[in-house]
């Protein structure tokens, strides 16, 4: 569904993606790792199409997106920013009925099977009791949340989401979590995510990229970056790893005060 | 809170009351009419206050208020920003330089059907949008403080440049372009109205048919892209057809300033922020709320009319401040 070849940007005279190479297939959640600075949001907003066009070659269901308007890639790729956005003044509804926009136009507006789709995606995590609130009175949380719903909204095979839980409690992230690994399957979305959370990454996601300084520096299945030595490689920092009491998967435990 | 508003209700009402306004205007004043006189015959008093002076100040302010609130409207939005409006942001002042540069010059005759004083007016008009939207560009976004103060820069750099022309003019013309200044709808015949005419159409069309992008654009450029606006096209375009809505107006009537605060506010109290109905809205209620403000500067002091800028500027000064008070809040 997505398909990056040799991606290179740079801003400033400073080379921020070199080229970066990585495929995200139907159905499958890939997380994206690695340190901030790293490339990530660079990375989703070039395949959001929402910075300009880099050197390389970003594929969106077998199509070159430089070849698609803004509309037609629309329809095929979904992009959640990250919950630092300025104030919106919409309420929740309203901001997931605007991502019906890549269907309508003059001669075809807003009907019956636009509006289901907004509730359900409203329903779908959880948020169709805040649907009237304006966005800039909910919390960081709820935010992150209508931001998904719209996503959802736009009924793209693709979904590119940039730090989700950045501002969240725990119980939150884990929500959002659920909700991304439950559309992926349900609805066979390709799903690429960029995030610090390293365990709920090799808990949720089929497959791991890690970008250090611009370039894919590990890839794999979680058992393969659930090591000390290719979390070394991604982060620079030795970490400590330990099995989950019940799927037996290596994570990260912070170290203890005066351990070695 | 938004969730229980009415949009179609309150349109149904605001057109109720642009045919009340267009209908009671031109038989009122200081001289009322009655609906008889009107047909004739020809030649009476009357008839000429009604045909000659009446509807085409009444066609005039309709349509300058419309366009003056779309394009307060267009740029709050394109600006993200509840403060920028034609006058704020120091466009009508760039407007009024290139219409008095063209009027000072005797620049005469029109371009494609367009009076050239309008044209001068846009060449100033787009001159500072442009470069207040470079400005604000730079640097990834402009606080509402610095674009403010680069529109009260701009506004004071083209009015020391029009006080520049008014000294080197003779008195009569100076004296005429000082009234005009002051943003007035006093006109004999319908030419105000042609001027703007072409300006309102297109404007109106534009901004409708971009309604959904504007909302989207309200809600962030990111998130506008991501969804499939082409951002910098419709914006280019949606600059354009603001700005020369600005630049017919100022040309017709001089810069009244305002109209393009308040009456968008009002509307997003009123409807929501859902550009269809606001758009909708601007046409509705911007005009007769010229022509009303128009009607009371003509009968506020006697025996004398005041320029209906005056009018708008001290019921929209309070309510900027107010904006500005509420907005620290």
């Amino acid at each position: 569904m997505l398909r990056i070849e040799s991606l290179s940007f740079a801003r400033g005279g400073r080379a921020i993606l070199r080229g970066v190479s990585l495929s995200v297939a139907g159905g499958e959640f890939v997380a994206l790792l690695g340190p901030n600075g790293a490339g990530k949001s660079t990375l989703l907003r070039h395949a959001a199409g929402v910075l300009p066009a880099p050197i390389g070659t970003i594929f969106l269901d077998g199509t070159d997106r430089a070849r698609l308007s803004p509309r037609e890639a629309a329809r095929i790729v979904a992009y959640v920013p990250q919950g630092r956005e300025p104030d919106i003044p919409y309420s929740a509804r309203e901001i997931v009925a605007q991502a019906r926009y890549p269907f309508l136009s003059t001669w075809r507006p807003a009907g019956a099977e636009d509006r289901m789709r907004v509730e359900r995606a409203l329903d779908r995590v959880g948020i169709a009791a805040l649907a009237d609130r304006v966005f800039s009175t909910l919390s960081g949380g709820e935010q992150q949340k209508v931001l998904l719903a719209a996503a959802l909204a736009q009924d793209a095979r693709l979904l590119l989401v940039d730090e989700p839980t950045t501002f969240l409690d725990p119980p939150f992230q884990e929500e959002i979590f659920r909700v991304l690994s439950d559309v992926c399957r349900r609805e066979n979305l390709a799903l690429l995510v960029a995030t610090h959370e390293v365990n709920r990454a090799l808990l949720a996601a089929d497959r791991i990229v890690a970008l250090r300084d611009g370039e894919v520096v590990r890839e794999g299945a979680p058992g393969e970056i659930a090591s000390a030595e290719a979390l070394e490689a991604i982060y620079g920092v030795r970490f400590l790893l330990a099995r989950h009491p019940n799927t037996d998967r290596l994570l990260i435990v912070p170290r203890a005060e005066g351990s070695a | 809170m938004r969730g229980g508003k009415n949009p179609a209700a309150f349109l149904a009402l605001f057109a109720l009351v642009f045919v009340a306004v267009l209908l009671a205007a031109p038989f009122t004043g200081r001289e009322t009419i009655r609906p008889g006189e009107i047909f004739g015959p020809e030649g009476t008093t009357r008839f000429f206050i009604f045909w000659t002076l009446r509807v085409p100040r009444l066609l005039v302010g309709l349509l300058a208020g419309a366009s003056l609130s779309l394009a307060g409207l267009a740029f709050q939005t394109l600006f993200r920003n509840p403060l920028a409006t034609p006058f704020t942001l120091g466009v009508s002042s760039g407007a009024a330089f290139g219409a008095s540069l063209a009027v000072m010059l005797g620049l005469r005759g029109a371009f494609l059907g367009i009076d050239g004083t309008a044209l001068a007016a846009l060449a100033g008009a787009l001159l500072v949008v442009f470069f207040l939207y470079g400005l604000s560009r730079r640097g990834g976004g402009m606080s509402t403080l610095h674009l403010l103060l680069a529109g009260v820069a701009v506004s004071y750099f083209f009015s020391a440049l029009l006080l520049f022309m008014q000294y080197q003019a003779d008195f009569t013309e100076t004296y005429r372009v000082v009234r005009w200044l002051m943003g007035r709808l006093e006109s004999i015949g319908y030419a105000g109205s042609l001027t703007i005419l072409p300006a309102f159409v297109v404007g109106t069309i534009v901004l409708f048919f971009y309604r959904r992008e504007l909302d989207l654009l309200a809600t962030g450029d990111e998130i506008a892209q991501s969804r499939g606006v082409p951002v910098d096209a419709v914006r280019v375009r949606l600059f354009l057809a603001a700005s020369f809505l600005t630049a017919t107006s100022v040309a017709a009537c001089g810069p009244i300033g305002f109209v393009g605060l308040v009456v968008p506010h009002i509307l997003r109290m009123l409807l929501g922020l859902s550009h269809g109905p606001l758009v909708m809205g601007s046409v509705l209620v911007g005009g007769p709320f010229l022509v009303v403000c128009d009607a009371i500067a003509r009968n506020v002091v006697p025996e004398s009319e005041l320029p209906v800028g005056i009018v708008t500027a001290l019921l929209g000064g309070p309510f900027f401040l107010w904006l500005v008070v509420r907005r620290r809040g």
